[in-house]
């Protein structure tokens, strides 16, 4: 190096407010690391941040006992309970607060003959096998576990063309501050776009408290916008209307009375084709794989903690069922058969139009309250059938009591 | 590195960056670089048909663009044409895909050739000449460049410059800062608004009209800041796009500091060729209005670009015919000079080009007149609907976005508001002050930036 490169080189280290920059946000990094302020291990203290996901773990996690009963799904299950405790309570039914499910709780306790059941909806919007599995590997163990997982399933769950990969997923990553996935890295962030914000994660401190910062000040934002509350006196909108308003990017997030079922009258149909065909572009094989190892995962970590699964394959129009690219339906419903009784676990088709005829559904989907109604017996008649179902709920107090002291997950 | 190699390292540069999309179109821009190159050469020699050869030359790659970005479009509208008569055009078969940045290279292909038409003189280096339209942190989506400001830059001997470092990076920042942090955070209400005006208020839709405004400044000036940044990194110039248009106070003033590179394109190889301003009154109309019409055009193959434009183009003749007629009456004129004058100018002015952008952002032309007819509250005056005035949007989205909004947008541009009301030319910060300043962005950035980013606005044109 020449003398005046080197002038040069000491001209530019010095001098440099490019450097300077880079310099400065790296000893801001380097201190938030050390000091680690935004660190969340725990459920109570995940952000409350208004995703769908929030609101259903903070209401989990405030339990004072472990549910009996714990649907996992996708909105499938989620809208048609919800409906159906609205229209069976003759009140309106809040997403952001009503995570029961009244009616299987009466149908258990009057079918399997004890003096009360309690089941909780954890059925998320637009949830993945893998949203699935993370749920159960993270939030729905030890003392939090319940004594039946609910799986209700349809083909979307494994191939959904909308979904780039599992580790993306609203649900995904807000329980990925509670346990370590780096043993599962490869399954959930296959490419490497994702796979470099994720590693951009382990060394910029604020990339990786990303979600609990942006929760934290969008937590103070709507405080300052008018209270907690959100939209608590309504928006005006139908939950048809919402539906339609509410964007990808908008659909993760939920305001206490944005979303009410109302307790008179059932949703219009709409015709839901056009997003369908997106999400059923093509096979989407590399998710599917992916998302069976999830299931298969989801089943051990089940069996494991000794919960009883029963796994649904959901009822769908057979209007959507003939959108899906050919084969997929048939072999995702082999795979889903085959793992599950290879574990021993309870498998119910319940897809079958005779039973579940077009006329009980708003969309090519999703079910109305009669849908839901017909869903549940169907449901709880399989729980009904199945011994160590029933042994298990008739068991008192099984997991102990205190579900806020629950058992820290592990991996 | 001698200057020749230093262009051929920029250019192979640019070719793997153009072809790392899809290769084919690699060949496509080499095609245009060999054509333009030699016809360049050619009219420069030629003494006769000079007139033809730039026609021709245009002609070509106006059929290039065309081919690319219209044969769907000039399809439909013949078919439209063509249906009282039973008669209608074989359906295209073939799959055209849009050349990223063909509307930018094309417009500058006809502009060094309409230059060497008028006696500028040619680029003889084959090279040099490949390297301006495929400049990589340019070609995409401009700023659309003058060969006469580029080319020396090659030829001149390059030193490493602490500031153009210095600069560079703080542009690239900035640029990252307005897109990732503003408008990808505003185009998820846009999204939701403009897919369904039909259940939202008229005041619903201003805030989503608003919001576009800001998201498509941002998401463009975002775009040309990195572009920018890259090239000075690299130690060259290119043109600034955008100079605060939202605080213009009349449409004319507008186009002085919106897309600049294009308006300056479309005045000096549209307007000024059609006749400008010296055939009369009725012929600088049609001028401007042909000129705005077509600008609207080149921004995408639709009806409601088109009526965009043409919009453009009656405000910029209403505001000729309003200065005008405010011209003699001295009580109006001073009015307008006045600070509040002043004031009103831009809040008017800035209206005026939101309803334009209405017709730019919706989906299709029904859609912009559905929305333009709420946001002046017609359906509410005529049917008054208990919600019609209800301000819900803000309650289904996160409110910081709208919170967060007018207080970064007055620290972003602070230093430019602080230098126009001291009437400095610009305001130099101390460097810790600027240091902090950018480091704050580059935090905010990692805090604040969504997990998914839309592609640029202008990567469609």
């Amino acid at each position: 190096m020449s003398k005046t490169d080197k002038n040069q080189f000491k001209t530019v280290v010095t001098k440099s407010r490019a450097l300077a920059v880079i310099g400065l946000v790296l000893a801001v990094n380097l201190a938030l690391s050390l000091t680690n302020p935004f660190a969340k291990t725990s459920i109570e203290e995940l952000p409350k941040d208004h995703s769908w996901i929030s609101w259903s773990v903070h209401d989990y996690a405030s339990q004072t006992k472990a549910p009996d009963v714990v649907y996992v799904g996708s909105s499938l299950l989620l809208h048609p309970l919800t409906m159906l405790d609205a229209h069976h309570l003759k009140k309106p039914m809040d997403y952001a607060d009503h995570h029961r499910s009244v009616y299987t709780e009466e149908r258990i306790a009057a079918k399997v003959g004890i003096p009360s059941a309690s089941c909780f909806n954890f059925a998320m919007p637009g949830g993945m096998i893998s949203d699935d599995w993370m749920i159960v590997e993270s939030v729905l163990t030890g003392k939090r576990k319940p004594k039946v997982i609910v799986l209700g399933l349809c083909a979307r769950d494994f191939m959904d063309n909308k979904v780039r990969c599992p580790g993306v997923t609203p649900t995904f990553k807000y329980l990925s501050k509670l346990i370590n996935i780096d043993p599962i890295v490869d399954l959930a962030l296959p490419n490497i776009m994702d796979r470099t914000d994720y590693l951009i994660g382990k060394v910029a401190y604020l990339w990786q408290a990303k979600p609990v910062v942006q929760g934290l000040l969008s937590d103070v934002a709507r405080r300052i916008a008018g209270g907690s509350s959100g939209a608590a006196g309504g928006n005006g909108f139908t939950p048809e209307q919402l539906d339609k308003l509410l964007t990808a990017d908008m659909a993760s997030e939920l305001e206490r009375g944005m979303l009410v079922e109302p307790p008179d009258r059932e949703r219009q149909f709409s015709d839901n084709t056009k997003e369908y065909s997106e999400r059923y572009k093509s096979r989407h094989d590399s998710l599917f794989k992916v998302e069976k190892q999830f299931f298969d995962k989801l089943l051990d970590t089940a069996k494991k903690n000794d919960v009883r699964v029963v796994v649904v394959n959901m009822p769908l129009t057979s209007l959507n069922v003939r959108m899906m690219p050919p084969g997929i339906y048939d072999e995702y419903l082999e795979a889903v058969r085959t793992s599950t009784e290879k574990r021993g676990f309870v498998f119910a088709n319940l897809n079958d139009d005779t039973k579940f005829p077009s006329s009980l559904f708003y969309d090519t989907v999703h079910m109305n309250s009669v849908g839901g109604q017909r869903l549940v017996d169907a449901v709880v008649d399989v729980i009904y059938q199945d011994k160590i179902c029933i042994e298990k709920l008739r068991q008192p107090e099984a997991n102990g009591s205190g579900i806020a002291d629950g058992g820290s997950p592990t991996m | 590195m001698p200057t020749k190699w230093r262009t051929m390292l920029l250019l192979v540069a640019s070719y793997v960056f153009y072809m790392s999309w899809k290769p084919i179109y690699g060949l496509l821009i080499f095609a245009l670089t060999l054509l333009n190159y030699g016809l360049g050469l050619l009219l420069h020699r030629s003494t006769k048909h000079r007139k033809l050869i730039l026609a021709g030359t245009v002609i070509a790659n106006l059929v290039v663009l065309g081919i690319f970005k219209y044969a769907y479009f000039s399809h439909d509208v013949i078919n439209q044409a063509l249906t009282p008569t039973g008669a209608q055009l074989s359906p295209i078969t073939w799959q055209i895909i849009l050349p990223l940045g063909i509307s930018f290279f094309v417009f500058e292909f006809i502009h060094y050739i309409s230059d060497i038409y008028r006696g500028d003189k040619p680029i003889k280096s084959f090279w040099q000449f490949a390297l301006f339209p495929s400049f990589f942190p340019t070609q995409i989506a401009g700023p659309i460049k003058r060969y006469q400001d580029f080319i020396p830059q090659l030829e001149e001997e390059k030193q490493f410059k602490l500031k153009d470092m210095d600069e560079g990076f703080k542009l690239i920042i900035f640029g990252l800062f307005k897109k990732v942090i503003f408008a990808d955070n505003l185009s998820v209400v846009v999204a939701s608004a403009f897919a369904h005006p039909e259940l939202l208020s008229g005041p619903d839709l201003w805030l989503a009209v608003y919001a576009f405004a800001f998201q498509i400044y941002f998401d463009f000036s975002g775009y040309t800041d990195i572009a920018r940044g890259s090239a000075q990194l690299f130690g060259f110039k290119v043109p600034i796009n955008f100079s605060l248009p939202y605080l213009a106070g009349s449409i004319s003033e507008f186009w002085h500091r919106w897309h600049i590179s294009l308006s300056t394109w479309l005045r000096d190889y549209l307007y000024i060729p059609l006749g400008g301003s010296k055939g009369g009154k009725w012929l600088t109309y049609r001028n401007l209005f042909l000129t705005m019409l077509l600008g609207g055009l080149w921004h995408g193959a639709a009806m409601h670009y088109l009526v965009w434009g043409a919009y453009q183009g009656v405000l910029l003749i209403a505001h000729k015919e309003f200065r005008k007629f405010v011209a003699p009456i001295p009580s109006i004129r001073s009015a307008l000079d006045s600070q509040l004058g002043k004031l009103v100018s831009i809040v008017v002015t800035f209206h005026f080009v939101c309803i334009g952008w209405v017709f730019f952002r919706a989906d299709t032309f029904e859609s912009a007149c559905q929305i333009i007819w709420k946001l002046l509250l017609v359906p509410q005056m005529v049917s008054s609907p208990a919600n019609a005035f209800a301000l819900t949007l803000p309650t289904i989205t996160d409110p910081s976005i709208f919170m967060l909004l007018p207080l970064v947008v007055g620290l972003l541009f602070a230093g430019q508001i602080i230098a126009g009301l001291t009437n400095k030319k610009t305001i130099v910060m101390p460097p810790f002050l600027d240091v902090a300043y950018v480091a704050a962005m580059v935090l905010l950035l990692l805090v604040f930036s969504p997990d998914t980013s839309p592609k640029f606005i202008y990567f469609q044109f």
